[in-house]
């Protein structure tokens, strides 16, 4: 028992306060870096996706416009024949007379005429041909022909090719910039919609490749896929919520769905390989094929979100008939009251 | 024809219905029937529409091999004697002829002849078979309403069998899952066994040499082909475990976030935008790992590279100077960054999981919010944590094959240096199968043992993973 006086009592507790107190300090500093990390941790995740979504627009939306040159071609009764105007060369032509046109003379390898032909399309080609082939009169006159321009060229015009970066390491050398430039100048080149992304399928050449083709493909893929996938999933699942019996096999069945879900998507394409096309020889790249691969993978994921809506709907609505009618099928009970339940 | 067929089914099973239940109106006056007319009638239609459906599904598995052995059967003795890969392109020309395209090859004397020959005996052999199938389906209908028609009983309880009959439709339509494995199973078990054949199973698991391509010709360089796939095994772990450093501790810390201090408004607006990167299709990311994410990463690292050259660290300059695009780093990171809200809505939904009587029990004790997510929240929910992630990451992250096929390299290289290239077993996978290829070469068969060993250890890892969330989820219910 040792004998403290009143302000060595008040100096110990002082002491032990200011010690709770720089622990308390440290405790809420840890709180608050705690918190930190947490809000890094999204705003990570959040930069990311703005990344992504920034240079996915960034990239993709110079595609959604594109350039046509309008230029005058004088339709050469020498070069073009009426009964088969795919043979002639009107990009030639159309360069030839550009260049004509401007003045300015070609070499003896043809290799200006060649970098002026660059920057056509050769869809420019097509349409002059459908011309002549509707129209046979317009042989001999000059007419003005739209067409796309090549895709460096239009590459060049959406900014993408720079005149800062050396001619050799580039797709336009500086003599086509500049035509380019006085094409530009004369008016001849507009800037529009690209409409034919949307209408065209694919192409090798970039000027006029689309979607459409893909698009078509993807949708009959999708089709079969929904006609197989909806009614054999939303089949199971009531079998699975409604029907089943307690047993060893729902239990293997219950394990193998949910198995199913994590099968990399990659084995379902070596299933439908081998089944589908080595063994029942449907044809190859075929909607049919991809569809009901696709339909076999989306089951599992269908069957396990389909259950779960049906088990949201409540006990007391579910499961009515059975006070009202004890004796009624259970068949009952799925159509007439999980089904036109807004939660299912 | 076959949606005709279809149409005059639906039209045959419409009038079961309604003469079924006529029938029953008629048998039933003045009697006390167990089941309605309306009843009887759905049985009719049932036993019109199910032995059809059978018969249909049966010609439309077994048509194509039965088909392949009628006309190999006849096969004149020409065609017989062609090489195999070529005897298949002559049928395939057979074919296109006989469907009045026109053929894709020009062939040589005595084949010219047969071609129109063996055209016109395939769209006889089609025919038949075609027609077969579908008197066989209308028959079994007209015999299955037939029977129906016996059974208008008033004694017959077909209100019963009605309901036996969607509970057994209800049945095949989840048989199908289990189906789909053992055709997996199968399928992958079979190819598999034949590349074994080739290529001893111990030489594919610890062979450290991989490369595919075998010659066409016995006498040119690397003509033997080499399976060793513990360099692909080496690759797709490395990327795994990239993808998993950049998910896990965003995932958790934002998941943790969320459920803890995050009011009631972020979470709201938070959740979804990460919901966000969950349903960006994964061909995207592979577009912006190969166009974005691999050239910055280069650059940065040549840059690096560039600024040791000369100086102590030479050699790690030199290096880093020279590194590619298709770094494991860079697929490795975009899965990743795919993998964030995978792991983080699961981390979410086990945290959540976790009873609120503990956390109250801690904040009563004094504890600040950050010492009861570690100290009380994380070991509690740590198993369930830990099992989430094997299940939906990482075997997420295995499977996962555009991203890697777009931004991780060919060569298999057998390193750990994220800085290097290697490559996965999907992508493996894909560039054996994509093209054309035979069914007979070593090299396309190892697609499918590649195949195999990924479907047993995602499915190995996932029923770890679903163990190991049952046995958490107990402590709590």
């Amino acid at each position: 028992m040792t004998d403290a006086t009143p302000e060595q009592v008040g100096a110990a507790l002082d002491k032990r306060l200011a010690r709770l107190r720089a622990g308390l300090k440290r405790r809420h500093a840890r709180e608050t870096r705690f918190k930190l990390y947490g809000q890094l941790a999204i705003g990570a995740a959040v930069v990311f996706l703005v990344i992504l979504l920034g240079r996915i627009v960034e990239q993709g939306h110079t595609a959604f416009y594109t350039h046509t040159v309008t230029v005058p071609v004088y339709m050469d009764p020498a070069q073009v024949d009426r009964a088969y105007p795919q043979g002639s060369n009107f990009e030639q032509m159309a360069a030839e007379q550009q260049l004509a046109r401007w003045g300015i003379a070609d070499d003896a390898r043809g290799d200006v005429s060649r970098d002026m032909r660059g920057l056509f399309s050769s869809e420019l080609k097509f349409v002059a041909a459908d011309l002549v082939a509707r129209r046979g009169d317009v042989i001999g006159e000059t007419v003005p022909l739209a067409a796309p321009l090549s895709d460096d060229a239009d590459l060049y015009l959406k900014g993408e090719i720079s005149r800062d970066v050396p001619q050799e390491q580039r797709r336009l050398n500086d003599r086509q910039l500049a035509w380019l430039d006085r094409m530009k100048a004369e008016g001849v080149i507009g800037s529009h919609f690209n409409t034919a992304l949307f209408t065209n399928g694919d192409s090798t050449q970039p000027e006029i490749a689309g979607v459409l083709g893909a698009v078509v493909g993807s949708a009959l893929m999708l089709m079969v896929t929904a006609l197989i996938a909806i009614p054999l999933g939303v089949g199971a699942a009531v079998w699975l919520e409604e029907f089943a019996p307690k047993n060893k096999l729902t239990d293997i069945i219950e394990v193998n769905i949910n198995n199913l879900a994590a099968v990399p998507s990659i084995v379902y394409g070596l299933l439908g390989l081998a089944l589908f096309i080595n063994w029942m020889h449907l044809p190859r790249a075929s909607p049919i094929v991809g569809g009901l691969v696709l339909a076999l993978m989306a089951l599992p994921t269908l069957i396990i979100a389909t259950r779960s809506s049906l088990k949201a709907v409540p006990p007391s609505i579910a499961r009515r008939p059975w006070r009202w009618a004890p004796a009624a099928p259970r068949r009952c009970s799925v159509t007439s009251c999980r089904w036109p339940c807004p939660a299912s | 024809m076959i949606w005709i067929l279809l149409l005059i089914l639906a039209a045959l099973a419409a009038a079961a219905f309604v003469g079924g239940r006529t029938l029953a109106q008629g048998r039933f006056r003045g009697v006390r029937a167990h089941s309605r007319p309306a009843q009887h009638g759905a049985y009719a239609l049932i036993w019109v529409a199910a032995p059809a459906l059978v018969v249909l599904m049966l010609a439309g598995i077994f048509a194509a091999p039965i088909e392949r052995q009628l006309t190999a059967a006849g096969t004149p003795d020409a065609v017989a004697a062609l090489e195999p890969f070529r005897r298949e392109a002559f049928f395939a020309d057979a074919h296109r002829l006989g469907r009045g395209e026109p053929a894709l090859q020009i062939w040589e004397r005595p084949l010219a002849e047969q071609l129109p020959v063996e055209a016109r005996r395939m769209v006889r052999v089609e025919r038949t078979l075609q027609w077969g199938a579908a008197v066989a389906a209308v028959l079994a209908a007209i015999m299955g309403g037939l029977f129906a028609f016996s059974q208008i009983r008033p004694n017959v309880r077909a209100r019963n069998r009605v309901e036996g009959w969607i509970w057994g439709a209800l049945f095949v339509c989840s048989a199908v899952a289990v189906l789909t494995t053992i055709g997996i199973i199968a399928s992958l078990a079979f190819d598999a066994f034949r590349f074994f054949q080739h290529v001893p199973v111990t030489e594919f698991l610890f062979g450290t040499q991989w490369s595919p391509q075998i010659a066409i010709r016995a006498d040119q360089v690397g003509s033997s082909g080499a399976f060793g796939a513990v360099p692909l095994f080496a690759g797709t772990l490395l990327i795994m475990l990239i993808a998993m450093l950049v998910a896990a501790p965003i995932g958790l810390l934002s998941a943790i976030y969320l459920s803890e201090y995050a009011g009631r408004t972020a979470r709201a607006v938070i959740k979804p935008v990460l919901e966000i990167l969950a349903g960006v299709p994964t061909v995207v990311y592979g577009f912006f790992a190969a166009l974005t994410v691999g050239p910055a990463l280069r650059v940065f690292f040549n840059e690096i590279g560039l600024f040791l050259i000369g100086g102590p660290l030479d050699g790690l300059g030199q290096y880093l100077a020279l590194v590619q695009n298709q770094m494991a780093l860079t697929a490795g990171a975009v899965m990743g960054i795919m993998l964030i809200p995978f792991v983080s809505s699961l981390s979410d939904d086990i945290l959540n999981a976790v009873p609120q009587s503990l956390r109250d029990g801690s904040f009563a004790m004094g504890a600040t919010k950050s010492e009861t997510v570690k100290r009380v929240l994380l070991p509690a929910a740590l198993p369930g944590i830990a099992g989430a992630l094997l299940l939906a990451a990482v075997s997420r992250a295995i499977g996962e094959t555009m991203i890697v096929t777009m931004a991780a390299g060919l060569a298999a290289n057998l390193t750990f240096n994220p800085l290097d290239t290697v490559t996965t077993v999907t992508v493996q996978i894909v560039t054996l199968l994509t093209g054309d290829q035979e069914f007979n070469s070593a090299k396309t068969l190892s697609a499918f043992g590649l195949g195999l060993t990924l479907f047993l250890v995602t499915l190995m890892l996932n029923i770890v993973a679903q163990r190991i969330v049952q046995t958490y989820r107990e402590q709590y219910d």
